[in-house]
């Protein structure tokens, strides 16, 4: 294992790249799914992908078989504008469907309003200065969540259940011989209104940590790690025991970069696998995404 | 007001005088610049006076511009583009120094809609 990172590590130090392409989070599946280099003004996303081979993640960390679906497709259309030099805002909305053995149920998901405004940027004579970006976003809780459901397996469960404001940073060091760079997202859930009472999620702290790559001129490979935490959440302001939750995720994300032109972004990813996960979902996932410069 | 929404109130203030700062950058008043902004109708009567054989459209962020802009041929006409002042006069000026650039800075983008440049570095012929 040693001896592959280090031979990752020699192959990222052979290329350079040569123009300021994405960030820490594009492509992680982690925040905002698209974002505006600094000569797009806007953009349409459209990305479909699919996780399966769930398994429950208990409070103790033990795997548990899910009672949810067998697998879940997502498909999520973007728009991204740019409002200054340095600043952009995207709307994203999704569509899911849920399938459990020969049965399959479809619906909205949760909508997103995102901003980001760019602090600062490395140029030809300071490559080395990260593109650092604060991110603001709001989910809206349009999408059915677990609290709400109707149908047996949650197959018509599309959403987290409450609304969220998110508020954070991105740091990336994009025009390095390694690419890399980390983000931070802390989230606000608003409460939901549940049967048994009012049910408010904990606060969110999410961390990406992200190296990469130029492989070629024109393609991109990252990877790395999303860490999640979620404080104890309260049923009618009483703290329910052993609630909070922590998840850590891989991804891969390899993607075609033509300036001009449309792009294509295919992303892996890997739930609940690394270190101490509890309260969350493991599973496997891909995405495959067409961006295209309007 | 609970700890949450004083949170939120306190980023959101954070939020809105960033923009404000961003804004602000962009009305400052110029002194003599190197790229001094242009439109597209001052730059047709720039190449009316002068003419130019091509158009080199950078950017600060543009690293493969560099060496465009440091060799600097003869006949071109630079344009600065999808970036600020204060960026693109450091750049000319470490990289040129004295001997200065014919520059311009596409400030509203009109330049590079009418010769439908979208990515960087570009070159138009004349």
């Amino acid at each position: 294992m040693g001896r592959v990172i280090l031979g990752l590590f020699c192959l990222f130090l052979s290329g350079n790249a040569t123009t300021l392409w994405a960030c820490s989070s594009c492509g992680s599946g982690g925040a905002d799914p698209v974002i505006l280099n600094p000569s797009e003004s806007h953009k349409l996303y459209l990305g479909l992908g699919v996780q399966s081979a769930f398994q429950d993640i208990d409070s103790q960390g033990q795997l548990r078989k899910s009672d949810g679906p067998d697998s879940k497709w997502l498909l999520e259309l973007a728009y991204v504008r740019r409002f200054t030099n340095r600043i952009f805002a995207s709307v994203v909305g999704d569509l899911g469907l849920n399938q459990k053995h020969d049965r399959e149920q479809a619906g909205v998901g949760d909508v997103t309003l995102n901003t980001r405004a760019t602090l600062l940027q490395p140029t030809m004579l300071e490559p080395e200065l990260p593109q650092l970006q604060l991110l603001l976003s709001r989910r809206f809780a349009t999408g059915r969540s677990v609290n709400q459901s109707r149908e047996e397996a949650y197959l018509d469960v599309y959403g987290a259940g409450s609304s969220e404001f998110y508020a954070g940073f991105d740091a990336w060091w994009g025009m390095m011989p390694v690419l890399f760079g980390f983000s931070y997202l802390h989230g606000w859930p608003s409460a939901e209104e549940i049967p048994e009472g009012t049910l408010q999620q904990g606060q969110l702290q999410r961390f990406i940590v992200t190296g990469g790559h130029m492989l070629a001129p024109e393609l991109k490979l990252i990877g790395g790690v999303i860490a999640d935490q979620r404080r104890a959440s309260e049923l009618d302001t009483r703290e329910q025991e052993r609630s909070s939750r922590r998840l850590q995720s891989l991804f891969l994300t390899l993607e075609t970069l033509h300036p001009e032109g449309d792009n294509l972004r295919v992303t892996l990813t890997r739930r609940g696998v690394l270190g101490d996960n509890r309260n969350g979902v493991s599973a496997w996932g891909i995405t495959l995404a067409w961006m295209s410069l309007l | 007001m609970d700890e949450s929404t004083v949170k939120r109130v306190s980023l959101l203030v954070s939020w809105l005088c960033l923009v404000g700062v961003s804004f602000a950058q962009e009305l400052r008043p110029k002194e003599a610049l190197l790229c001094p902004p242009a439109t597209l109708a001052s730059l047709k009567l720039e190449l009316t006076q002068k003419p130019a054989r091509e158009l080199d459209f950078f950017a600060s962020w543009c690293a493969s511009c560099k060496q465009k802009l440091i060799d600097a041929p003869e006949g071109t006409l630079f344009i600065a583009s999808f970036d600020e002042s204060e960026a693109i006069e450091t750049v000319v000026k470490s990289l040129r120094g004295d001997k200065g650039l014919r520059c311009l800075w596409d400030k509203d983008h009109e330049i590079v809609h009418h010769y439908g440049v979208k990515s960087l570095p570009a070159r138009r012929a004349l």
